[in-house]
């Protein structure tokens, strides 16, 4: 199968610390791959330098075949990317914020904006301006404009982060029907069920070290446990030690 | 790309939809227009309510010269005969007063007493000479003063003998202070009372003139001369002053005011843009987006250029409106800025006004970039706009300084102060007016160069993880724990 993202020994370095300390991993193409580990662990930087926002300090990063650094802006053109507190324009509607990104991306056919609608599910809400919005709604918002675009490479960080229950079972179900549509989803999250739910595989990142890489069915087995949450403490626990 | 740029440049623009601009724009308007309008109507029924009241006057004349030889009686029934508007605001009392020289009255008797005609009158009082006055009666004054009198006027005992002397002579002037001092309206009164004196002064001189050459035309003593000014420029003979011409670009300062807040705006709305970006977390989304990173910025610095411009232009157009409804109707200064715009249509050729207009928007381009990086390096509005205003102080405050300071395009200092892009577009206007050209294309190009070389910086700036990365934050002091005198800290 063909890869999306390819990650080979990742460095990040910043002024006074480093984040990623050479982690490596694959995602293939049409599958949902997620990143978890606690805070700090290097989750988000890694998500910054697939979506072409960071540059890496050593190793390799590809997406769909081309390089990070090299064809950033080819690979902006398969991607979409939800950042973990995002916002969107406050003097924009819903609507003209959905507008205004197909038109970015130069989407003609109205059936993406409706898909966005469907997606937001603000109901009338969609025509009055985000700065209304609390922050349940605008992450929903946010989904929408991440998925309209049909990409080839959705990052998500924290993709049902501020979402009540219903709204969160909903997105995920969005989520695995876009995969099944042909995108490929890179996650983060903090939610062990909802990663345990959508992810075909996960990979565990702890002080800037991936320790673990596999299905979440895989590592329960590994670990003897009953579900991820378990397998998410045991590595942290034999990292600490 | 030609969409991209639009799309970006479409959503800058949204600024001149938002609530909070429109009034940013207006309130200054409304408030210059309304500050006009209520000195204006003041100045104006202050004016209407002492036309209607008169001011009353009352006069202490001490003066003894007999009544058809006393100068300044004579010129008080001159004033009071003539069909002069002005002189009907003026409600006159005279009270005739006892001289407290009494020498002048007695020099006056006698004059009388040898039946002299006017010639013999003056030259007997030309060999006796200067007379002294006494002291004005002040209780006198006073108590006029406490009975609504708004002035009082004393003429000395040797007001007409000063006259036929041929010397400047007095009069003592006591005012009623205004109700409220401190009303911008309080002092309208003195300027009527001083109109009145000034009247006296030239219906004295008209006095003399009658009396001295009774076939000459007076009017012709006060305005013997009728100028039509022309001013030679550039080879061309233009009707009026240089002042008339150029009035409004000397004297005034629309043009290069305008100019001046063109860049100042630009620079801190890109600055704030950008801190909202960053603030609002929509930095991270745009970057992400399928969009030449040069080309967010070029669309970026365009909608700060329009939305500065906007700005700019409302803004005059607030200092224009108030200074119209100042004067209550289209005054003095406002036709001098109609002169203004008109004669630089005139005297500037087709070829100078795309320059001057090519360097202004390079100017505000510039302003933009610079704020665009002033907001990079910040996490917030707050920041954004402290940044660009240090970036805006060095830079805009000389061009404040030399905006009026006439220097010509062979001065070399203009060299230096060209290398400020704020200052270019005065510069250039400077050199237009020389009729200077190669000057002005040469800062037209130094102006374009500092462009490029900014769009260089600025794409490099958001193609790197400084945009994203780069923001000064307040590091947060942890308070170092305090033990009180005599503990010791022990490590376990």
């Amino acid at each position: 199968m063909r890869l999306a993202v390819r990650v080979k020994d990742l460095v990040k370095r910043y002024k006074n610390f480093t984040a990623v300390r050479g982690i490596s991993f694959e995602i293939r193409e049409g599958e949902i791959f997620g990143l978890i580990g606690p805070n700090g662990a290097g989750k988000t930087t890694t998500l910054r330098i697939i979506a072409t926002l960071l540059r890496p300090t050593s190793g390799e990063v590809s997406v769909f075949g081309y390089d990070i650094t090299k064809d950033a802006e080819k690979i902006r053109a398969l991607i979409s990317y939800l950042p973990e507190e995002a916002g969107a324009y406050k003097d924009m509607t819903g609507i003209e914020y959905l507008k205004f990104m197909a038109e970015v991306y130069g989407i003609d056919d109205s059936s993406a904006l409706d898909k966005a609608i469907e997606i937001a599910d603000l109901g009338p809400d969609i025509y009055n301006k985000v700065g209304t919005y609390s922050k349940g709604m605008t992450r929903k918002l946010l989904l929408a404009r991440a998925l309209m675009t049909a990409p080839k490479l959705a990052i998500l960080d924290e993709p049902t982060s501020g979402l009540d229950v219903i709204n969160a079972v909903r997105i995920r179900n969005i989520i695995k029907n876009e995969r099944n549509r042909g995108t490929t989803f890179l996650i983060s999250s903090h939610n062990m069920l909802e990663v345990a739910y959508l992810c075909d595989r996960v990979a565990i990142i702890h002080k800037g070290r991936i320790f673990e890489v596999g299905s979440p069915e895989e590592l329960m087995r590994k670990y003897d446990v009953d579900n991820l949450e378990e397998v998410f403490q045991r590595v942290v626990i034999s990292v600490e030690e | 790309m030609r969409s991209d740029l639009l799309t970006i440049i479409k959503k800058e623009l949204r600024i001149l939809k938002r609530r909070e601009f429109l009034l940013g724009i207006l309130m200054p308007i409304l408030i210059l227009y309304a500050i006009g309008n209520i000195v204006g109507t003041g100045v104006k029924s202050t004016v209407e309510e002492i036309t209607s009241r008169g001011i009353n006057i009352t006069v202490i004349c001490a003066d003894p010269a007999p009544r058809n030889l006393s100068a300044f009686l004579s010129v008080i029934n001159m004033i009071n005969s003539s069909q002069n508007e002005e002189a009907k605001v003026y409600n006159i009392t005279l009270i005739m007063s006892e001289p407290v020289n009494k020498t002048i009255g007695e020099l006056w008797k006698s004059i009388e007493e040898h039946n002299l005609n006017v010639s013999s009158i003056i030259r007997e009082i030309r060999e006796i000479g200067e007379v002294f006055s006494g002291r004005p009666p002040e209780e006198k004054v006073r108590s006029l003063l406490s009975k609504g009198v708004d002035v009082v006027i004393y003429v000395p005992e040797n007001f007409t003998w000063n006259v036929f002397l041929g010397k400047s002579t007095s009069i003592y002037t006591y005012y009623k202070s205004p109700e409220d001092p401190f009303s911008m309206f309080g002092n309208i009164k003195t300027g009527v009372v001083n109109n009145f004196i000034e009247l006296l002064g030239k219906t004295l001189n008209y006095f003399m003139i009658t009396r001295y050459y009774p076939n000459f035309p007076p009017n012709f003593v006060y305005s013997p001369i009728v100028e039509h000014p022309y001013t030679y420029y550039r080879g061309e003979i233009i009707s009026g002053s240089p002042e008339q011409v150029f009035g409004a670009f000397g004297a005034g300062f629309i043009i290069p005011m305008m100019m001046f807040l063109l860049a100042i705006y630009a620079t801190t709305t890109a600055a704030t843009n950008m801190g909202e970006e960053k603030e609002n977390k929509t930095l991270e989304t745009l970057l992400t987006l399928p969009i030449r990173r040069r080309n967010i910025v070029i669309g970026k610095v365009f909608g700060m250029i329009i939305v500065a411009t906007v700005m700019a232009i409302f803004y005059m157009a607030g200092l224009i409106l108030y200074m119209k409804s100042l004067t209550s109707s289209v005054s003095e200064e406002g036709e001098a800025i109609s002169i203004s715009f008109s004669s630089m249509t005139n005297i500037l050729s087709p070829q100078g006004i795309i320059l001057l207009g090519f360097g202004i928007v390079l100017t505000a381009g510039i302003g933009a970039m610079m704020g665009l990086i002033a907001g990079a390096f910040s996490d917030s509005v707050r920041t954004a706009s402290t940044i660009s205003s240090f970036i805006i102080m060095p830079l805009a405050l000389p061009a404040f300084f030399f905006m009026y300071v006439p220097i010509t395009p062979g001065d070399p200092r203009l060299y230096i102060l060209m290398l400020d892009p704020f200052m270019d577009p005065i510069v250039i206007m400077k050199g237009l007016f020389a009729g200077n050209i190669m000057f002005c294309t040469i800062s037209v190009a130094y102006l374009l160069g500092v462009f490029f070389v900014l769009l260089y910086v600025t794409a490099s700036l958001f193609n790197s993880e400084r945009v994203i990365l780069g923001g000064f934050k307040k590091k947060k002091r942890i308070p170092k724990q305090r033990f009180g005198p005599g503990l010791v800290r022990i490590k376990i």
